[in-house]
C-alpha cells in the first residue's frame, strides 16, 4: 500500500517537473517570465557582472589619444580623435521615455529593448544623476561625473513604473516622472496611469522623483471653429459657448492656471516638492497654430512657477545634450525611438557628448555629424553633403562642439557643385555663427546673429571652385575670426586668408560645420575628406 | 489429442488475426495517406503552426499566430522542422496520426460493438473524403479526435474491469495531447465527461469489487497535465479559461447554431462521402429511439453511450462554431459507428450470418466509394499543386525571402492568405488600412526591408504605384507574373522618401 502510495507520488513529481519545465521553456520563449528575470537579475546576475565591470575599469584606463597638427594632412594619424574622455561631464544628456511595453507599437519601447538599453548603458559606464544634480550642474553650481544622465518618463503611465523600477534598483539607476496630475492625482487613474498611492510608494523608494507634466495640457482641444484640434499650451482654444477664440488674458490665464494646478496637486498630494514642467507633446509655444506669441508668454509663466522645464529634440538634427552655457531653463530631452537598438542609443550618446580638442576626423567612424538641412551620408570617400530635390543646399555640424571657443578648424574638402560652400564656426543654431562663405568670385566673412545676416570682410577673387580640392578654414579668437583656403589643385598652393576683428561678443563659442547653397534645387555638393580643429591658446 | 492440437493452432490463428487486423489497417492507412501526401505549398492552418515553431526555433516572424492556437501542433511542427521544412515531411505528422486514429476507431469499436462493426465504421471513417483530404496534411482534427478516441478505449477497457484495468494511466496523457493540439475538443471532451459520468458509471457501480483509486489517479494526473494551461491563460489573459474563451470567439459564428444548419444542409454527402453521412443519419435516428427507449437503453449501453456522445457533440459543435467538416469528423465517427452497429443489431437479431454476409457487402459498396474519393481527394491536392496563381504567388514570397538582406528581417504587406505568406517569406506580414496604421508598422519594423505584394483586381487596399505618393514611399518593382486569377501580381520593394530617420540611423549603424 505504501509503495503504490509512493509511486503515485513519484509520478506526480515527475508530471510537476516536466510540465514545470516546458512552462518555463514556453515562457521564456513567449517573454512572460520577466518578474522572475528581474528578480534573478537583482539578486545573482547583477552584482557580480557589476563587479566585472568594475575589474575591466581598472585595467583598461582611458582611450590613448593622439594628437594630429591642424593644416598637415599627410600626418598619419592612428585613429579617429575622439575628446579624451575628461573626469568630468561638460555636457549631459536627458532620456526620454514613455510606456515600457511587451507588444511592439511603433512608438513606445520594448521591455526586452529598455533592458538591453540600460544594462548597455550601465555597461559602458553612463550613471543616472538626480535632477537637483541637474539643476546645480545647469548652474555651474556642481560638476559631475563623465557620462552622467538624467532619465526621464512622461505621462505617468503603470508601465512607466512597473516594469522599470526592478530594473533601476538592480541597476542602482534613478529616474523622474512627470505626471498628468488630472488622471494621477484625482484617483481617475484606472489601470493606465499611476495612482497616488503608488505615485507615493515610487517617491518614497527614493529611486523616482515626481514632477510635473501638466493637469489638463495632454489632451488635443478645439482651437477654431471649424473644428480643427490643437495643443493646448500653445493655442488659444475656441470657446464653443461664446464662439470665439479666448483672449490673450483667457490664455494667460489658463497656461498659468494650468502650471500653478500641476504643481500644487502634487505638492499636496504627495508632500513632494515639484521644480520642474515637461512640456506635453515638447510644444512649448513653438509649434503654435494660432498664436504665434504664445512662446515668450508660456516661457516667461513657465519661469515664474517652475525652476527648469523640459522638451523633446530629435537627435540628428540638433545639438542634443544640454550645456552649462546654454539655456539653463529650456532643457533638451532625448526621445528614445523604439526602433533603436542598445547600440544605436549608445552611438547617439558617444558621438553627441562634449568633444574636447584638439579633435580630427576622417570618416572612418561616425563620429556626430548631424544634418540640419539637405542631406548627409558617408561615402568611400568622405562625409557627403547635399541638396536634395526640394532644397537649395544643406548644412551639417558636429555633435559635441557646442562649448568650444577659441579654436583653427581646418577641413579638406572636395566641392563638387554648387554656389559657395561655408566653413561655420561659433555655431549655436540656425540664427546664430560665423561662416566663411567661400564662392568662384569672393571669400566673404558672414556674422548670422539672432537670424540677422552681416558680412563683415569680403575679398574678391577668381578662385575656381568647382571640382577642386581645398583645404578651407576657420580660425576663432575672441573677436577676431579668420576665413583660410588652400588650393592643391595642380600641385599650385595658393593660401588665401581673410581677417576681421568685428565679430560681436554673443558668439564667443559655438560648434562647427558645412553648409553649400546653389539657387537651383538639388545642385549643391561637397565632400569632407578630413577636418581637424584644434584649440587656440 | 487431434481435436486439441487443431484447437490451439485455431486459438493462435485468431490470436494472429486479432493482431494482424489492426497491424494491416494501421500500415494500410500509412500506405494511403503518404500516397496522397503532396507538395501543395502549406495551407492557412499548416503556416500558422509552423511560423511559430520556427519562431522558436530561429526568431523568425510569427505574427499570424495568435494565442488561441494550439501549442502542441507548435511543438509538433517544431520537432518536424528539425529533419525538414519540406511540404512532404512536415506532413508526415498527419499521416502517423491519422493512421494512428484509424487504429483507435478500430481498437475502440471492436471493442464496444465487436469486430464486424468495428471493420465497417473503420473502412467507412478511413476511407471517407474527409478523412483522406485532412489527414494527408499538417493539420489537428484528425489528430485529436484520435486521441480522444484513444482515451475512449483505455476508459471503456477500464470500465470493462470494472476499474482494474492499468491501462487507464494513459488516459491523462492522451487526453491532453488531443486537447493540446486542438483546444477545440473541450466541448467534447465535457460532453464524454458529462455523459459518462450518467450513463456509465451507475452501470460501473453495479459491478462487482469495483476499485475506484486508479480513476482518481488518472484524474489527478489529468487534472495537473491541463494545469500549464490554465495557468498560462490566466497570466496572459488573467482568467484560466480566457484562451478557450478566445479560441471559441475566433469561430466567427453569424449566429448560434449557424453550423448546425450547415451541417445539416450539407448531409449526407457533402461532409464526408455518402457512405459516412448516410451512415451518421442512420446514427442520429438510431441514438434518438435509444434515448427514448428504456428497454434499448438498458440493453444496448454502448450504443447509447457512444450515441449520445456522438449527438451531443454535433449538436454542440454546430451551436458554438461556424460550419466546416472537420470540426465534426469526431461526431461523425461516432454516429456513424452507431449507424452501422444498429444495422448489424438489427440483422445479427434475425441472422448472424446474413448480417455478417451483409456487412462484407457493406464493405465492398464503401470501397467502391474510397475509389471515388481517394480520386477526387488526389485530384484536389494535383490542382492546387499546379495552380498558376499558387506557384506566382509562393514564388513571389521566395524570391522576397531571397531578395531580404537585412539581418532585422523583412515586412510585408498584403492582402490575401497571410500565414502561408508569412512561412515562405519569412517576413512579418502586415496590411495597410490607412495611412496612420501604415506609418505607425513602418515604425515597428523600421530596420526591416520592406515590400509590397499586389494583386491588381483586389478592391482593398495596398500599397501599389499609384497610391506611393500617399504612403511617402517608393517602389521598386522586383517581381510580376501578368493575368492570374486575381490580375497580375507585383512584388515591390519599399523604401522611404527622405526619411530623416532612417538616415540617422544608418549614420549610427555605419
Amino acid at each position: 500500500m505504501k509503495s503504490i502510495f509512493l509511486k503515485k507520488i513519484l509520478v506526480m513529481s515527475a508530471i510537476l517537473g516536466i510540465q514545470g519545465f516546458f512552462l518555463y521553456a514556453f515562457y521564456i520563449n513567449e517573454g512572460l517570465i520577466f518578474n522572475f528575470k528581474t528578480s534573478y537579475l537583482t539578486k545573482v546576475y547583477l552584482p557580480s557582472y557589476i563587479q566585472s565591470l568594475n575589474n575591466l575599469k581598472l585595467k583598461t584606463g582611458n582611450y590613448l589619444v593622439s594628437v594630429a597638427s591642424v593644416f598637415n594632412f599627410n600626418t598619419v594619424y592612428s585613429e579617429n580623435i575622439f575628446s579624451g574622455d575628461s573626469q568630468y561631464a561638460k555636457s549631459i544628456p536627458v532620456l526620454l521615455y514613455h510606456g515600457i511595453i511587451e507588444n511592439a507599437d511603433g512608438s513606445n519601447i520594448l521591455l526586452e529593448d529598455f533592458k538591453d538599453q540600460m544594462f548597455a548603458l550601465k555597461k559602458a559606464g553612463w550613471e543616472t544623476i538626480t535632477l537637483d544634480d541637474f539643476y546645480a550642474f545647469m548652474r555651474d553650481k556642481k560638476e559631475l561625473p563623465d557620462k552622467s544622465f538624467l532619465l526621464t518618463f512622461d505621462d505617468g503611465r503603470k508601465d512607466s513604473y512597473y516594469p522599470v523600477d526592478p530594473i533601476l534598483n538592480a541597476l542602482d539607476y534613478n529616474a523622474v516622472i512627470f505626471v498628468i496630475t488630472k488622471y494621477s492625482l484625482e484617483d481617475k487613474s484606472g489601470n493606465f496611469y499611476l495612482s497616488k498611492k503608488e505615485l507615493k510608494q515610487m517617491a518614497k523608494s527614493g529611486r523616482w522623483e515626481i514632477e510635473a507634466h501638466t493637469r489638463e495640457g495632454h489632451d488635443i482641444y478645439k482651437i477654431s471653429q471649424d473644428g480643427k484640434q490643437g495643443h493646448y499650451y500653445s493655442n488659444k482654444l475656441w470657446l464653443d459657448d461664446k464662439n470665439r477664440l479666448e483672449t490673450e488674458e483667457e490664455f494667460v490665464n489658463r497656461i498659468k492656471s494650468d502650471f500653478i494646478s500641476a504643481k500644487s496637486d502634487i505638492e499636496q498630494g504627495l508632500g513632494v516638492e515639484v521644480i520642474s514642467f515637461a512640456f506635453p507633446f515638447g510644444d512649448f509655444g513653438q509649434d503654435s497654430v494660432n498664436f504665434p506669441e504664445a512662446e515668450p508668454i508660456i516661457s516667461d509663466l513657465a519661469k515664474s512657477i517652475y525652476s527648469t522645464a523640459f522638451y523633446q529634440v530629435w537627435p540628428g538634427k540638433d545639438f542634443s545634450f544640454n550645456y552649462p552655457k546654454e539655456n539653463q531653463f529650456l532643457i533638451k530631452r532625448i526621445e528614445v525611438r523604439s526602433y533603436w537598438s542598445s547600440d544605436n542609443l549608445l552611438k547617439v550618446l558617444d558621438t553627441a557628448k562634449a568633444k574636447s580638442l584638439p579633435y580630427f576626423d576622417n570618416f572612418g567612424d561616425y563620429n556626430g555629424w548631424v544634418k540640419k538641412w539637405g542631406r548627409i551620408l558617408f561615402d568611400d570617400n568622405g562625409l557627403k553633403i547635399m541638396s536634395l530635390e526640394d532644397s537649395t543646399g544643406a548644412v551639417t555640424i558636429l555633435e559635441g562642439s557646442y562649448d568650444w571657443s577659441n579654436y583653427l578648424f581646418n577641413s579638406k574638402i572636395y566641392f563638387n557643385k554648387g554656389e559657395t560652400f561655408s566653413i561655420l564656426g561659433r555655431f549655436l543654431n540656425d540664427d546664430n555663427f560665423v561662416a566663411c562663405v567661400f564662392s568662384n568670385k569672393s571669400i566673404k566673412i558672414e556674422q548670422v546673429l539672432n537670424g540677422n545676416k552681416k558680412i563683415i570682410a569680403e575679398q574678391q577673387g577668381d578662385f575656381q571652385l568647382i571640382g577642386g580640392v581645398y583645404n578651407a578654414g576657420i580660425a576663432l579668437k575672441g573677436g577676431a575670426v579668420n576665413c583660410y583656403l588652400d588650393n592643391y589643385l595642380d600641385n599650385e598652393i595658393t593660401i588665401t586668408s581673410l581677417g576681421s576683428y568685428n565679430l560681436d561678443p554673443l558668439l564667443d563659442f559655438g560648434g562647427i560645420g558645412f553648409k553649400i547653397w546653389d539657387p537651383q534645387f538639388n545642385n549643391s555638393e561637397m565632400i569632407i575628406k578630413e577636418v581637424s580643429i584644434k584649440e587656440i591658446k | 489429442m487431434i481435436l486439441s492440437i487443431g484447437q490451439n493452432k485455431k486459438k493462435v490463428l485468431i490470436k494472429l488475426l486479432y493482431f494482424l487486423i489492426p497491424a494491416f489497417i494501421f500500415l494500410g492507412t500509412i500506405f494511403i495517406l503518404w500516397s496522397l501526401v503532396s507538395s501543395q505549398p502549406f495551407d492557412h492552418d499548416e503556416s500558422v503552426y509552423l511560423t511559430k515553431a520556427r519562431s522558436w526555433m530561429e526568431g523568425a516572424p510569427a505574427d499570424q499566430f495568435v494565442i488561441y492556437r494550439p501549442i502542441g501542433m507548435v511543438s509538433f511542427g517544431w520537432i518536424f522542422l528539425h529533419f525538414s521544412d519540406s511540404e512532404k515531411v512536415v506532413r508526415i505528422f498527419g499521416v502517423i496520426f491519422g493512421a494512428l486514429a484509424i487504429l483507435f476507431i478500430y481498437l475502440f469499436f471492436k471493442r464496444t460493438f465487436g469486430v464486424p462493426v468495428a471493420l465497417g465504421v473503420t473502412g467507412v471513417v478511413g476511407t471517407s473524403s474527409l478523412f483522406l483530404q485532412q489527414a494527408s496534411r499538417f493539420f489537428n482534427d484528425i489528430p485529436s479526435s484520435g486521441f480522444l478516441i484513444g482515451v475512449l478505449y483505455l476508459f471503456y477497457i477500464h470500465y470493462e474491469s470494472a476499474g482494474r484495468s492499468k491501462s487507464i494511466y494513459f488516459v491523462g496523457p492522451l487526453v491532453a495531447l488531443a486537447f493540446y493540439i486542438r483546444y477545440g475538443v473541450a466541448t467534447t471532451l465535457g460532453v464524454i465527461v458529462v455523459l459518462s459520468f450518467f450513463i456509465l458509471l451507475p452501470k460501473f457501480r453495479q459491478k462487482e469489487n469495483v476499485s475506484y483509486s486508479k480513476l482518481q489517479t488518472t484524474l489527478i494526473i489529468s487534472i495537473l497535465l491541463f494545469t500549464p494551461h490554465f495557468l498560462e491563460s490566466y497570466i496572459i489573459m488573467k482568467d484560466p479559461l480566457g484562451i478557450l474563451r478566445l479560441s471559441g470567439k475566433a469561430a466567427q459564428r453569424q449566429y448560434l447554431g449557424e453550423g448546425l444548419v450547415n451541417y445539416i444542409k450539407w448531409l449526407p454527402n457533402e461532409i464526408g462521402g455518402w457512405v459516412l453521412g448516410i451512415t451518421a443519419i442512420i446514427g442520429i435516428i438510431a441514438t434518438i429511439i435509444i434515448i427514448f427507449r428504456k428497454t434499448l437503453r438498458q440493453n444496448y449501453v454502448s450504443l447509447f453511450w457512444i450515441g449520445s456522445i456522438g449527438l451531443l457533440s454535433f449538436f454542440a459543435t454546430g451551436l458554438l462554431v461556424h460550419a466546416e467538416a472537420r470540426y465534426v469528423f469526431f461526431s461523425m465517427v461516432f454516429l456513424s459507428s452507431v449507424g452501422i452497429a444498429s444495422m448489424y443489431y438489427l440483422l445479427r437479431n434475425r441472422s448472424v450470418i446474413v448480417a455478417n454476409l451483409l456487412m462484407v457487402i457493406f464493405l465492398f459498396v464503401t470501397f467502391y466509394f474510397a475509389l471515388i474519393h481517394y480520386q477526387n481527394v488526389n485530384s484536389f491536392f494535383n490542382e492546387r499543386e499546379v495552380n498558376k496563381t499558387s506557384i506566382a504567388y509562393i514564388e513571389a514570397l521566395k524570391v522576397i525571402r531571397k531578395d531580404s538582406s537585412s539581418e532585422n528581417g523583412c515586412a510585408l504587406w498584403l492582402i490575401p492568405f497571410r500565414p502561408t505568406a508569412s512561412w515562405y517569406s519569412k517576413c512579418n506580414i502586415l496590411i495597410v488600412n490607412d495611412i496612420d496604421t501604415f506609418e505607425k508598422d513602418i515604425r515597428i519594423h523600421f530596420k526591416k526591408d520592406l515590400y509590397s505584394l499586389v494583386f491588381t483586381k483586389f478592391k482593398e487596399p495596398q500599397i501599389t504605384q499609384d497610391e506611393s505618393e500617399k504612403y511617402g514611399v517608393i517602389l521598386t518593382e522586383i517581381f510580376r507574373v501578368n493575368k492570374l486569377s486575381y490580375g497580375d501580381l507585383i512584388v515591390y520593394r519599399i523604401s522611404r522618401k527622405n526619411s530623416d530617420e532612417e538616415d540617422y540611423l544608418n549614420l549610427l549603424e555605419k
